[in-house]
């Protein structure tokens, strides 16, 4: 008779293989249900307080907001069918009639007055009250029309008028539960949240939208980018979006039953100088780091061309704003190493490193290490500011040491990114104003200034474009920041899933077209 | 053999019990202090780039972040006394909901991989043992040296890629039905789906530890197998699994029980990267994202509790003891 230590493992072995194949046929999309694998769980889902990519997801299927944006930026009607600006100071909403919350109660004025009051409310600690601050009152008129009145002129209220509208009935039912059970009139309804395991929504068959193709749309939480995209090329759900491995995508071309599209985003990578440090306070010193860039090949070989090298602060998505004709300093050692030498740092003592007035050439630059594709960037920029003389050294940190460090004006040289850059507003006020609250640089310009002003206070698309456009031509030359790359967002879809539109701000809204037959 | 001495057991195991609050307590302290030791905090870590300095002051007072530490560590552990394990920073909601969500995942991972190598690694270091210095001896430690160095990541990645992707036999990430539900419930669809997804997660998180525990048996056996007894109840005529049942391995069981405590320890708290790897819904990572995020309530909470469970796991192997060794008794 054959030893317990030879049966029981053959007998384990054939109890795998009969569970394994038993599924004999790649996993296909159920009819009506859209899986979709994300990156990250959400950490809440109350609008007012959402800051991770998943909860915007989530938040854009169950609510609304008084506008969105289209897949060019422009602000589209949604919960209100028209708007007017009364005065430079003043905007009336029209709010679209027999709207109703999935609880059954009604949309009123009321809902959006709260809405935006609570998050001006500065005990909310809402992440973005920043954007809406030049808002000094938000009062409904009736019940189907609201106004906004501000403190000066302010261009950009539009694009950041899709905050989504919560149910005040519903917050002040539900109070902190609020954030795990949201309530909102969007095409899909939340069902349930299992944490850091999947969020699931149902249709809504009563949405202003008309009724959600999908019946059911789960979100999966996969925070490993090569099993997210195996579970897109197995059938393991539907749909994926950036971020994603560069190996992952090119294999993912090749994949029958996936189609990749690929965009440029509204983030950028970039390198925070500070303006503050001894050394990279010479603008000198800034322009000779930039020239010694190789963006093109950093793109290339470590991106993978899933990112777009930069030019400027302008991106491309800004349409009637970007232009390719402001440059930064391109890759060039020459000039780079000429504008050391014009700033006075030689190597005096021929020990291989530059030096001035008996202090090193020292510069450190830091990344956060939860992006393997930045600490490669910051491991290759080491290396070739060592060849140039530079006694260059790496410092990697997680994501919450890094912006204390930035903070704190802690730091040489960073690079990290922003993210969601719907606007030139967004992506140049807080970052360049002498009282931008992520000027973390302490970048101080009264032309800037000046003009990030008057960008805040012109409607005129044409003005905003001179001014925007003025600004980076300054930033291009002072270089508080240098943009290594335009961001790409890329999207992986199962070829059964149709009328599904990617946005280049990641956004999911063309879900509630989307079906899966 | 003499029955245990229950008496002197229960003082024994009482006692054990009794020394698990000065563990929490210690735990706690730890924590607390090396949370504190971290740079970032979690104001800047929930507001992220869109943090001001006004903001983050505002909300370090609103955490009582800015009060002196003794303070904050008095108030933390008087709440932890009284089992209020606070309300987690960046997911805004109560921590014991998140640990008691997300702990039965990790103990389901943890309980089925140790079975599998258990299972699995066990009987291959007998094989090995019984067959030594032939060509069964040097494949059987040839696979357990993979096991030992192959690396987590690599290995969970490999086995999506094989059995999810070209293969489809088993899903690519997550959890299937509860198993024990499953298993209550009879339903040979829920336990099947149960199964299947435990499979590639339970293995990856498996075949380090099957590789150890394959190679110990070896040794152990080899020890044993060496002794005076062994060779005389040969000598005597006994049947040869006898010989290996119940004299050479029952002695090579000690080093082998305190191995398997120690890995399920590691499997609760350690199965960080396999439950990435396959989106498993554990404490594992829900305690790493919210180090990083310095969501302190959810370490503390969730630090503590895997502490606890890991004393009482090993005063269970420690009475386990008592039951293979005669010699061993506890009073």
């Amino acid at each position: 008779m054959r030893m317990l230590h030879v049966r029981l493992p053959v007998v384990v072995l054939m109890l795998v293989l009969a569970i394994g194949t038993t599924r004999t046929a790649p996993a296909a999309p159920a009819a009506g249900v859209l899986r979709i694998g994300i990156d990250v769980d959400a950490g809440t889902l109350d609008p007012r307080l959402a800051n991770d990519t998943t909860a915007r997801r989530v938040i854009e299927q169950v609510y609304d907001g008084l506008l969105e944006l289209d897949a060019q930026l422009r602000p589209r009607p949604a919960l209100a069918e028209s708007w007017t600006q009364a005065s430079p100071t003043s905007w009336v909403f029209k709010l679209r009639r027999n709207v109703r919350f999935h609880d059954g109660t009604p949309l009123t004025a009321a809902d959006v007055v709260f809405t935006y009051t609570t998050i001006l409310d500065p005990a909310l600690r809402a992440p973005l009250r920043g954007l809406y601050l030049p808002i000094t009152r938000v009062e409904a008129v009736d019940n189907e029309t609201v106004r906004f009145t501000l403190s000066a002129p302010y261009a950009p209220l539009l694009k950041y008028a899709d905050m989504a509208i919560v149910s005040r009935a519903a917050v002040e039912r539900l109070g902190a539960e609020y954030a795990s059970r949201p309530v909102g009139t969007g095409a899909y309804k939340f069902v349930s949240w299992q944490r850091n395991s999947r969020i699931v929504l149902e249709a809504n068959p009563d949405s202003w939208r008309g009724r959600p193709k999908l019946n059911q749309v789960i979100f999966n939480i996969i925070p490993d980018n090569t099993t997210r995209a195996a579970a897109l090329e197995s059938g393991d759900v539907d749909l994926i979006h950036s971020p994603l491995s560069p190996q992952d995508v090119a294999r993912l071309r090749g994949s029958p039953r996936v189609t990749i599209t690929q965009m440029t985003g509204l983030g950028i990578t970039y390198l925070n100088m500070n303006m503050m440090d001894p050394i990279v306070r010479d603008v000198r010193i800034r322009r000779a780091i930039a020239h010694l860039i190789p963006q093109t090949t950093i793109v290339r070989q470590i991106y993978r061309e899933m990112d777009r090298p930069a030019t400027s602060v302008l991106l491309p998505a800004w349409s009637g704003v970007f232009t390719d004709e402001i440059v930064q300093p391109g890759h060039d050692i020459a000039r780079a190493k000429a504008l050391l030498a014009e700033a006075g740092w030689t190597d005096s003592n021929r020990d291989g490193v530059l030096d001035k007035d008996g202090q090193r050439l020292a510069l450190t630059i830091r990344t956060h290490s939860e992006d393997p594709n930045r600490i490669q960037v910051v491991e290759l920029l080491i290396s070739i500011l060592r060849s140039s003389g530079i006694e260059a050294r790496a410092e990697i940190t997680e994501f919450p040491a890094l912006v204390g460090a930035l903070l704190a004006g802690n730091y040489q040289v960073v690079l990290v990114g922003w993210l969601g850059l719907v606007d030139p507003d967004r992506g140049m006020f807080n970052q360049f104003h002498s009282k931008g609250t992520q000027n973390w640089e302490k970048y101080n310009n009264p032309r800037i200034d000046a003009l990030l002003d008057e960008g805040r206070q012109k409607a005129d698309p044409t003005e905003r474009a001179r001014i925007y456009r003025d600004v980076a031509r300054v930033i291009a030359t002072d270089l508080p920041y240098y943009v290594l790359t335009y961001q790409g967002y890329i999207v992986g879809v199962n070829r059964r899933v149709q009328g599904f539109v990617p946005n280049p701000s990641g956004s999911f809204r063309s879900l509630w077209t989307t079906s899966v037959p | 053999m003499s029955p245990l001495p229950l008496p002197r057991m229960v003082r024994y195991t009482t006692r054990r019990l009794l020394l698990l609050v000065p563990v929490a307590l210690g735990a706690a302290v730890i924590t607390f202090v090396l949370l504190l030791l971290l740079p970032g905090d979690p104001a800047i870590a929930l507001l992220g780039q869109e943090a001001s300095g006004p903001e983050i002051a505002r909300f370090r007072n609103l955490l009582g972040l800015d009060r002196p530490v003794p303070i904050q560590l008095g108030l933390y552990l008087w709440r932890m006394a009284r089992g209020d394990f606070g309300r987690s920073i960046t997911l805004d909601a109560p921590v014991l909901r998140l640990i008691l969500s997300t702990l039965p995942a990790t103990l389901e991972l943890a309980i089925f991989s140790i079975t599998l190598a258990v299972v699995g690694g066990i009987p291959l270091g007998l094989l090995a043992a019984r067959r030594r210095g032939t060509a069964v001896d040097t494949t059987t430690m040839l696979l357990a040296q993979l096991g030992v160095s192959m690396p987590v990541f690599w290995l969970g990645v490999l086995l999506i890629l094989l059995f999810a992707v070209k293969l489809n036999w088993l899903p690519s990430f997550g959890r299937g039905a509860p198993l024990v539900a499953a298993l209550v419930s009879g339903n040979a669809g829920l336990i099947m789906d149960s199964l299947r997804h435990l499979i590639l997660p339970g293995f990856t998180l498996a075949f380090f530890n099957l590789a150890l525990l394959s190679r110990l048996t070896r040794w152990a056996l080899l020890e044993v197998l060496e002794e005076d007894y062994v060779r005389t109840a040969r000598a005597k005529g006994q049947r040869e699994r006898i010989v290996l049942y119940r004299h050479a391995l029952r002695n090579a069981l000690l080093p082998i029980v305190t191995i398997v405590g120690l890995q399920f320890g590691n499997a609760l708290g350690g199965a960080v990267v396999t439950e990435t790897i396959f989106g498993w819904p554990g404490m594992g990572r829900l305690v790493v994202q919210a180090i990083g995020q310095r969501d302190f309530p959810v370490v503390q909470g969730a630090v503590l509790v895997l502490a606890l469970l890991f004393s009482l796991f090993n005063v269970l192997v420690d009475l386990t003891y008592a039951f293979i060794d005669p010699r061993i008794r506890y009073g």
